[in-house]
């Protein structure tokens, strides 16, 4: 899975990405989000940061560029269930 | 239906605090945050949120894609309120609620919220109370049902 930011997208609002997830995400001087350790958190954690992001500056894909959020909602919430969200 | 101690159970607990209130570039209107926390055991989506007083309002508005919310989670949410009461206001009784589901049952989040406003005329407000309650149902009653046996 690979993450990235979008940075004309990041709003540097809201900070939910960091707020979920801190390990991961960090802010940068402008206040706007950076990726500070992909491996820094589980994949649940890492898709709910995602669509915590109103702005949808977070994308997150398969290792090979298939995209997995932005994208099909339905599918992202099958697999933060077999991911376990509980 | 579940038992009142079944519903109880499944009841989503959220930890609802003022995360500020800030100008916006329309007269009268603010861009005010809350933090939520996910204190419950289980997930839960926030489907949408309005405030519904007339001093201190904001239309209902879907947070497209819901956010999902694991137990310990806290994210901030953000609307834009309309509010133009002049310094010294002191508005009670004002609501952020919040849509939610949790489990397969869908729930209503009421964070009861005290609004006042400062001598340059900005809002600043309190977060007093927070009840949850699941959506067709105003009260979950432990009193023995009449004419039930």
């Amino acid at each position: 899975m690979r993450i990235r930011i979008e940075r004309s997208l990041c709003t540097a609002q809201m900070k939910n990405c960091v707020l979920i997830a801190p390990e991961v995400f960090d802010l940068d001087s402008e206040g706007k989000a950076v990726v500070k350790d992909p491996n820094g958190a589980g994949e649940g954690r890492v898709l709910r940061a995602a669509l915590a992001c109103q702005p949808r500056a977070v994308i997150v894909t398969e290792d090979d560029g298939t995209p997995i959020w932005p994208g099909d909602f339905g599918a992202l919430l099958r697999r933060l269930d077999e991911l376990g969200r509980d | 239906m579940g038992s009142p101690e079944t519903e109880r159970s499944a009841e989503p607990r959220l930890l609802v605090e003022p995360a500020g209130c800030v100008p916006t570039a329309t007269r009268g209107h603010w861009s005010a945050g809350w933090r939520l926390r996910n204190a419950g055991s289980r997930s839960v989506e926030l489907l949408a949120s309005w405030l519904p007083h007339g001093r201190f309002r904001a239309d209902e508005q879907a947070l497209e894609p819901p956010l999902v919310l694991a137990p310990g989670e806290t994210v901030r949410l953000e609307r834009t309120v309309a509010c133009s009461e002049p310094p010294g206001t002191v508005v009670e009784n004002a609501f952020l609620i919040v849509r939610l589901a949790s489990g397969d049952r869908r729930w209503r989040l009421f964070a009861r919220l005290e609004i006042r406003v400062d001598q340059s005329g900005a809002p600043e407000f309190s977060c007093e109370d927070v009840k949850v309650h699941p959506v067709g149902f105003s009260e979950i009653s432990t009193e023995p049902t009449k004419g039930s046996s």
